[in-house]
């Protein structure tokens, strides 16, 4: 899967435009809660085939953050 | 011919007083309470008295299944009775209810202490009984009053969860086909901190440090006394868990997705029951969702999703039915049924 399509949804899940989603966009409190964070799991697993610790979603804070996270759970095999 | 067990009847019952989507709006005036409910699913939630514990409830939905089918108090010679809301630590409130129900002193009566998946392992101990000829007619009634462990600032929580209680009677009856079953069953401690009630056990007791309350950082407030949910971990094994339990289980029966008739799954919730169809790639038509009136019952989302799928003629007499239940514990079951 893509990183485009990634970042396409995951501004859909955000609720900006596509466009304004870049790398160092910032994670925080107000668009990062239980909620969102719940479906970026469903969207990580559907589109990458894996699953990260919620303790670790939690605990990101920009974008370019998740996507090593992703990253990172592809290179050990989800 | 051998002796199959089969469910006969199920009958549920709600508490009649209700929160809204709109009370919790007015309780929580800057929470979206519209996108709560896309993802809940939920719009009414069902919410016991004071006074009133799972045993009440469960005792109301049996007397409701012995006048809708006739059936006796004295037929019934086994209660199981799944429940976390127990009344008493101790004595079982099986045996409470065995004595509210006028149920006969020969009948066995023991708590089955599960959650989400406890509808699914109460069916497979029926089936025990019943096909070992241990008991005739086994009356399993599951339930649970969550509202009564949730903090009132928790939204989250109290936007899924929803009292009530279902009673089902399986008996048995001569027949060459199974009617419930083959089951996969699946246990995981690891997951026991991610949806736990912390305090009040024997292992951390009620002290005044337990009674105070905490904001999780997502503007969720508990206490150690309240129910805790990690709904990232929940979510996390709801994926990884349910879409292998349900291929290991057609690969028991011999069965494709597609010979399935209908699937209910619990209802945790309606965003993740999605992600779960999705990814089993289940036809909506074929998938139960009965979250709106309902909400998150815990045990007894199964039973009362059967019940209005038969009443609403989804489910066909005799249609193979696949039931799922996930959650606390971790905890989890499938099986196979036949509803004649």
């Amino acid at each position: 899967m893509s990183k485009e399509a990634f970042m396409e949804d995951l501004a859909a899940i955000l609720e900006v435009e596509p466009t304004e989603l870049h790398m160092d966009y910032g994670l925080d409190r107000d668009n990062w809660n239980s909620l969102t964070i719940v479906t970026a799991i469903v969207l990580i697993d559907e589109q990458f085939g894996i699953n990260i610790e919620g303790d670790k979603l939690r605990q990101c804070y920009s974008v370019g953050g998740l996507w090593q996270l992703i990253q990172n759970g592809l290179e050990s095999g989800g | 011919m051998n002796c199959q067990a089969t469910i006969k009847a199920i009958a549920s019952y709600l508490p009649p007083t209700k929160l809204t989507n709109e009370q919790l709006g007015q309780e929580f005036p800057n929470w979206d309470i519209e996108k709560t409910f896309q993802n809940t699913g939920v719009a009414i939630r069902s919410i016991a008295e004071r006074n009133e514990c799972t045993s009440d409830l469960g005792v109301l939905a049996a007397e409701k299944l012995f006048t809708q089918i006739g059936c006796r108090p004295e037929d019934i010679d086994f209660l199981l009775f799944c429940t976390q809301t127990s009344d008493y630590f101790l004595p079982s409130s099986a045996c409470v209810i065995q004595d509210r129900l006028g149920l006969r002193t020969s009948c066995g009566a023991i708590d089955i202490n599960l959650g989400c998946s406890g509808f699914v392992y109460g069916l497979s101990l029926a089936k025990g009984l019943i096909e070992t000829d241990l008991a005739e007619n086994i009356l399993l009634i599951v339930g649970d009053t969550l509202s009564k462990v949730i903090n009132d600032q928790d939204r989250s929580a109290r936007s899924l969860f929803s009292d009530g209680a279902s009673a089902t009677l399986i008996s048995g009856v001569e027949a060459d086909e199974m009617k419930i079953g083959p089951f996969v069953f699946g246990t995981d401690g690891r997951g026991a901190r991610n949806l736990i009630i912390p305090a009040g056990g024997l292992r951390i007791p009620l002290t005044s440090e337990t009674a105070i309350a905490k904001d999780d950082g997502s503007g969720n407030i508990r206490t150690s006394q309240n129910l805790f949910m990690d709904g990232a971990e929940i979510f996390n094994f709801t994926l990884r868990t349910v879409p292998t339990a349900v291929r290991q289980l057609l690969e028991k029966c011999r069965m494709a997705l597609e010979e399935v008739d209908f699937f209910v799954f619990h209802q945790a919730n309606k965003f993740m029951l999605e992600a779960l169809r999705r990814k089993i790639k289940i036809p909506r038509e074929k998938f139960s969702i009965n979250l709106e009136f309902y909400g998150n019952t815990s045990s007894a989302t199964i039973p009362m999703a059967l019940e209005v799928a038969l009443s609403q003629g989804q489910i066909q007499p005799g249609a193979k039915v696949l039931v799922a239940g996930f959650g606390v514990g971790y905890s989890w079951a499938a099986a196979m049924i036949r509803i004649d």
